[in-house]
């Protein structure tokens, strides 16, 4: 525990973001936390510094916390429905920093200027090998235009999120939705899946989807 | 004040119209079944991830897909050229031909729960409103008693072409919205009291 509290002070002040509570509790034993998922692989007792190394970073990744993870591939195959009003773009910003493992091609274990080859996702986790035709579009513009537009989605500066304030607030990064749209990365609302609200009655497709 | 009043009524009016129905509570909120232990909506038809991809343009899809042959609708007079049901057609035949049980969805393929009764549209189409053919201007001439989809109004806002047609093809999603967005009975698009709907492509 006193190793999580001392990379939480330090980190807190250093690290812009969507500003969500950061609760040891939650993180402790979540599937980010590699040193309690036993992956010893990872070679670190520090937990947070898979993802964050306090001294190097090795991307240039605009405007995200210093990260250690191997750089991630541009292409991606992107969802391709005939359907959404604004089409999705290729993966940005903190998209590509979950990419940067759950992509299912680059080994996890490469991070802090490593290379290495092991291990990869297991089966069930890798869905986003075959590209990203599948998942929800992310890197898709989430405006009031496209709101009023399609007529089928909340306003995301009017709405409440449910987390505090607005969706865009709350949700969106620079306009656009991300994977942490849905999902926070350290667990911080526990509310399983690592998602930033629960999914009972579908309250967090309903947050956006006026259905 | 009173301004302030007329504005807050107006406003209240004008959300209170646009937010005419929804899916939970509808035909279609499956979240307490005892089938679905995720007490979720959307997911018995849509996933976040790993979405079946095999029906052109389905969105997110997660549920089983049909993979019966269909008995389509022919006539004498009928002058569109009528396919197998493709696109979104297909995926609410994916229940309602009663081949695939409802609860075969996130992968699952032994469900045992069938749509029955009136829901059971079956896989004879030939005795149901044609689906998954072109509407188009040319076909409004031809048939001489439709109207242009291209220029004439829906009631819906926009013209037919615009609001009730999927890539110019009518479908079931034509005359239904899945999501119970309008609050219409039998989950129409628009109501059919007088046969409105039906008069809104027909002229008769
Ligand atoms: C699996 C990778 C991963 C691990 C492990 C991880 N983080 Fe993060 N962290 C991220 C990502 C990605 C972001 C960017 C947040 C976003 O935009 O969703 C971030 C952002 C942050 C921020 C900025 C504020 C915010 O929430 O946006 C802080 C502070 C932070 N992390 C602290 C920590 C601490 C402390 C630990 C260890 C307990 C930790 N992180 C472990 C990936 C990780
Ligand atoms: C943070 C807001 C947000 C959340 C939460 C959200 N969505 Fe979306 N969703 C969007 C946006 C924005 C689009 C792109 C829509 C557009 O531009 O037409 C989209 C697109 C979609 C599409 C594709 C539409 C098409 O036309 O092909 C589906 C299906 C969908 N979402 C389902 C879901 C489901 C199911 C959930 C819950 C697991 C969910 N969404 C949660 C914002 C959200
Ligand atoms: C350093 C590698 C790494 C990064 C970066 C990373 N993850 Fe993960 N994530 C994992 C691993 C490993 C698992 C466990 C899956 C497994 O066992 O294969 C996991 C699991 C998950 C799960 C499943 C949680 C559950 O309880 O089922 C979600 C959701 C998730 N990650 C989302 C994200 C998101 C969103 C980001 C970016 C904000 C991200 N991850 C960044 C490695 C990473
Ligand atoms: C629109 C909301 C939404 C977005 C955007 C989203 N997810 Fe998810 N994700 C979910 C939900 C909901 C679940 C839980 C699904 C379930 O329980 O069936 C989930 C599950 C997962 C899982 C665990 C199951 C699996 O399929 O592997 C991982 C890993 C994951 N997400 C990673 C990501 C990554 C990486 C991104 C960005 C590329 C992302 N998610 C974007 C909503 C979202
Ligand atoms: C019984 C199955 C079913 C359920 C349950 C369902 N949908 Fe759909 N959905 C469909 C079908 C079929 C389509 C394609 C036909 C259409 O667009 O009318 C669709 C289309 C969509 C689209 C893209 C087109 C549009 O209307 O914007 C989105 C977004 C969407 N659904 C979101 C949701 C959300 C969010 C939920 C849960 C609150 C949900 N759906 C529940 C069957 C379903
Ligand atoms: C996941 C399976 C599933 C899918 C996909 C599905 N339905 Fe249904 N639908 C059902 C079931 C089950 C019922 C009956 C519910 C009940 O018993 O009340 C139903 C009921 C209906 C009803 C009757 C509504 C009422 O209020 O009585 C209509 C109309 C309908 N569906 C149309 C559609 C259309 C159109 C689509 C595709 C756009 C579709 N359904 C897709 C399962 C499905
Ligand atoms: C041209 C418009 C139109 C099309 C296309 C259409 N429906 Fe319907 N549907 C209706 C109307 C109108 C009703 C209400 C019938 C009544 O009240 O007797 C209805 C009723 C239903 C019902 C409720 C049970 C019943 O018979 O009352 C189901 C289920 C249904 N439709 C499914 C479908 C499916 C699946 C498709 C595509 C294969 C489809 N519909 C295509 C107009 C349409
Ligand atoms: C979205 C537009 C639309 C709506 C709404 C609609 N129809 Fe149709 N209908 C068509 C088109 C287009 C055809 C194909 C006509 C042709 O090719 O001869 C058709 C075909 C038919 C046919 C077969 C004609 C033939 O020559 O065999 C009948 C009967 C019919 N519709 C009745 C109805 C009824 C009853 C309703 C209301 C419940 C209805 N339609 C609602 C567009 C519509």
């Amino acid at each position: 525990m006193p190793v999580y509290l001392t990379y939480f002070s330090v980190l807190v002040l250093l690290l812009p973001g969507l500003n969500r509570p950061l609760l040891a509790q939650n993180f402790k034993g979540s599937m980010h936390d590699f040193q309690a998922m036993g992956n010893k692989l990872f070679e670190s007792d520090k937990p947070c510094l898979v993802c964050h190394p306090p001294h190097r970073s090795s991307s240039a990744e605009e405007t995200l916390p210093i990260w250690s993870s191997k750089a991630v591939k541009d292409t991606f195959t992107v969802y391709g429905s005939a359907g959404p009003a604004e089409q999705p773009g290729l993966p940005l910003g903190s998209s590509k920093l979950c990419l940067s493992c759950h992509d299912g091609t680059l080994a996890l274990d490469s991070w802090g200027g490593r290379v290495n080859t092991v291990p990869f996702l297991n089966a069930g986790f890798e869905d986003r090998k075959n590209g990203l035709k599948n998942d929800h579009p992310i890197s898709v513009k989430y405006t009031s235009t496209n709101a009023m537009r399609t007529g089928e989605l909340n306003d995301p500066f009017i709405s409440n999120s449910g987390l505090g304030n607005t969706i865009e607030t709350d949700m969106l990064t620079n306009g656009t939705l991300q994977c942490s749209s849905c999902h926070d990365v350290h667990n911080g609302m526990g509310a399983g899946k690592l998602l930033v609200k629960t999914n009972k009655n579908s309250n967090l497709c309903l947050t956006c989807h006026k259905k | 004040m009173r301004k302030l009043y007329i504005l807050t009524f107006a406003m209240t009016f004008f959300a209170a119209t646009t937010v005419l129905g929804q899916i939970s509570g509808s035909a279609h909120d499956f979240s307490n079944e005892n089938w679905n232990s995720s007490g979720e909506i959307c997911i018995v038809c849509h996933t976040p991830h790993n979405a079946d991809v095999t029906v052109t343009d389905a969105p997110l899809w997660n549920h089983e897909v049909t993979t019966a042959t269909f008995t389509l609708y022919s006539s004498a007079t009928l002058d569109a050229a009528v396919g197998q049901p493709d696109g979104s057609s297909k995926l609410c035949l994916s229940c309602h031909d009663g081949t695939v049980a409802v609860d075969n969805f996130g992968g699952r393929t032994n469900g045992n729960e069938f749509v029955s009764g009136d829901e059971l549209i079956g896989t004879d189409l030939s005795d149901d409103h044609p689906v998954s053919f072109v509407y188009d201007a040319t076909l409004a001439s031809t048939d001489g008693g439709l109207y242009d989809p291209t220029t004439t109004n829906s009631g819906l806002g926009g013209t037919i072409d615009d609001d009730l047609l999927i890539g110019n093809k009518v479908q079931c999603a034509s005359c239904h919205d899945v999501h119970n967005g309008s609050g219409v009975a039998d989950l129409l698009r628009k109501s059919n009291a007088q046969s409105a709907f039906c008069l809104t492509c027909h002229n008769k």
